[in-house]
């Protein structure tokens, strides 16, 4: 169990997270859903130890995650950076292998097992058959899949996503999101697709300006006023005629009305 | 799995033989004429494997005094120079990356100048040791002057090398020039082009332990330089702890080069060309590549400096010259190649 609480972090003088918080709990896939700016990115990083929050403490099963060893963290969390890229020309098979890193000593050689969880994780990304392709002639949703891929060889408990989707198309989109949800692991998504958030969440966290808005299930998050005040574009939440969860449309609006902050809840609360 | 951990072997084996072989064949080129096999029964008898002498004590002088020093310790520096080589161009991620190109030799060139002329430390090991600090001040001024951010620029960075390096070269020239005593700094030609002439087991027995220690450190962080391939963050979310990881590797590098100029001069190209011959051979995991690196960089100085003292006899040609005809070409592909892959 990850939890992240009370976080706060700023950059170049600028407060990206002010006290922010997240909690994965095993076999939970949370989404974290928020507009752009508003801390996701940052919240997962602080989550996984690669950056160091200036307030507030992460912690796994209970021991403080900044204060363990890199290998320790990486042995029990994987974190799919988005747009992770190299100049390196490596081959597809040699990336996903990267994922064993923190499990061998220097010395160790790869092991048979090792290459069957490369096996099994390129299956389980539908990418066998291009063990042999160089990286930089993957297309972008070939690399995504890839670097869930490498996530998966890592053999973690707790699986850190940011915009897993990006680069897909809608049909590999559907099949990564079943796939994180099929792992059983504590997850965190960071999406920006509200629909896929709802179709595939347990639980939703809205983020906005640094801070946690709402929490909760998606039919209980995802509410036309909630995301009016927050992404400031006019909502209309559904149904799913098949599995019930919430579908969320859009409906432009005019410019220049309800563009501020004060205002902007103000609208939605007249709505 | 087995089999291929097995033909993983093979290069290194294939490797270790060549280099042995080109130890005793190099050896025997020169203008008294040796054969092969009485190298080799030389160097059989020297190391005690066979009690009687059959050679004359002349040609034993001239083969165990003069020819293998110089060519063991061709085969130390130009083993640990393209390692140095390979290292830097894994961490700074930067394909051009090498001793040479980034000040780091003439930086090292102007430390054991400098020790020399003050005459502070010990003989040979307070040089190495000023060429060590000499690295390791003109590197980090490389990066001082290449970073922007926190990101470093692949031509930013080899710019800064040229500016660092011209700069030590020119203060080193200056420096044995004013004090012009070559019995005291050697010539200005050994320090900027670099000569393994005059080379004799004791300077064998200072590059030897480094360039095994540094290289045992480097294959030892082999794991985690296959981490950085995309780039900084993403090895930390494998487990590497970056920062350690970098100035275990800058330092052992500094050291390497340090220690290898103060006995050979500044010898150019060693260092960017052969890690590329090498990942043309075994591919990019570093676990391989720096051992394949070590000896493909060793076999290629030995010949190199074999031709730099045979190909004008009786004069010699710095070794640095030989290098450069060979690497210049080479670099100037190496630059359209990347051309062409941006």
């Amino acid at each position: 169990m990850l939890v992240a609480t009370a976080i706060e972090w700023s950059t170049g003088g600028a407060l990206i997270l002010d006290g922010a918080g997240v909690r994965a709990d095993p076999g939970r896939v949370v989404g974290l859903i928020g507009p752009n700016g508003s801390g996701k990115t940052s919240l997962l990083r602080c989550a996984a130890a690669l950056t160091a929050p200036d307030e507030g403490e992460v912690t796994l099963d209970g021991a403080d995650l900044h204060a363990m060893r890199r290998r320790a963290v990486a042995r029990r969390l994987a974190f799919v950076e988005q747009d992770a890229d190299t100049e390196v020309e490596l081959e597809l098979r040699e990336v996903v292998l990267l994922g064993r890193t923190p499990h061998r000593g220097a010395l160790e050689p790869d092991t048979a097992e090792d290459l069957a969880l490369v096996a099994d994780a390129l299956e389980r990304t539908g990418l066998t058959g291009r063990e042999r392709q160089p990286w930089h002639t993957l297309s972008g949703g070939e690399r995504q899949r890839a670097r869930i891929a490498r996530a998966l060889v890592q053999r973690p408990e707790v699986l850190l996503l940011d915009e897993p989707t990006n680069h897909l198309d809608i049909a590999h989109q559907l099949e990564l999101l079943e796939l994180v949800r099929s792992l059983d692991l504590a997850t965190v998504a960071a999406l920006h697709d509200l629909n896929l958030a709802a179709a595939f969440c347990d639980e939703i966290v809205v983020l906005a300006e640094g801070r946690v808005v709402a929490t909760g299930t998606p039919s209980s998050v995802l509410t036309p006023e909630l995301i009016g005040s927050v992404y400031d574009v006019q909502a209309t939440v559904g149904e799913h005629p098949l599995t019930g969860t919430p579908t969320i449309t859009f409906t432009p609006r005019a410019r220049g009305r309800g563009r501020r902050r004060g205002d902007r809840a103000a609208s939605a609360g007249g709505q | 799995m087995t089999a291929t951990h097995r033909r993983a072997w093979v290069p290194v084996a294939l490797g270790l033989a060549l280099v042995l072989g080109s130890i005793v064949v190099a050896s025997a080129i020169g203008p008294s004429s040796v054969g092969p096999a009485d190298v080799w029964m030389i160097l059989v008898h020297k190391i005690g494997l066979t009690p009687h002498e059959r050679v004359a004590p002349i040609v034993e002088a001239i083969v165990w005094d003069l020819r293998l020093p110089r060519t063991v310790l061709a085969a130390l520096v130009g083993g640990g120079l393209a390692v140095a080589g390979a290292v830097m161009q894994a961490v700074t991620r930067n394909p051009l990356a090498d001793p040479y190109l980034l000040g780091l030799s003439s930086g090292a060139a102007l430390g054991a100048v400098v020790v020399l002329v003050l005459g502070i430390g010990v003989g040979s090991l307070g040089v190495a040791g000023g060429a060590f600090i000499g690295a390791l001040v003109a590197f980090a001024l490389v990066i001082g002057l290449a970073v922007s951010g926190r990101r470093l620029d692949a031509a930013v960075t080899v710019l800064a090398g040229v500016a660092v390096g011209t700069i030590c070269s020119a203060l080193t020239s200056l420096i044995v020039v004013v004090e012009a005593n070559p019995f005291k700094t050697r010539e200005v030609d050994f320090w900027l082009l670099g000569s393994l002439a005059g080379t004799t087991w004791s300077d064998v027995l200072i590059a030897a332990p480094v360039v095994l220690a540094c290289l045992a450190v480097c294959v030892l962080c082999a794991r985690s330089m296959n981490a950085m391939a995309f780039g900084d963050a993403d090895a930390r979310a494998l487990g590497v702890d970056t920062a350690r990881l970098r100035w275990i590797l800058l330092v052992t590098c500094a050291l390497m080069t340090g220690v290898l100029v103060s006995l050979s001069g500044a010898i150019g190209f060693v260092g960017l060309l052969l890690p590329h011959a090498a990942r043309l051979i075994v591919g990019r995991d570093h676990r391989r590549l720096l051992p394949i690196s070590a000896l493909a960089g060793a076999v290629f100085l030995i010949w190199a400096d074999t031709a730099a003292r045979t190909a004008l006899q009786p004069r010699e040609i710095p070794v640095g010259v030989v290098t450069a005809l060979v690497g210049a070409p080479a670099f100037a592909f190496l630059i359209r190649r990347r051309r062409r892959a941006l």
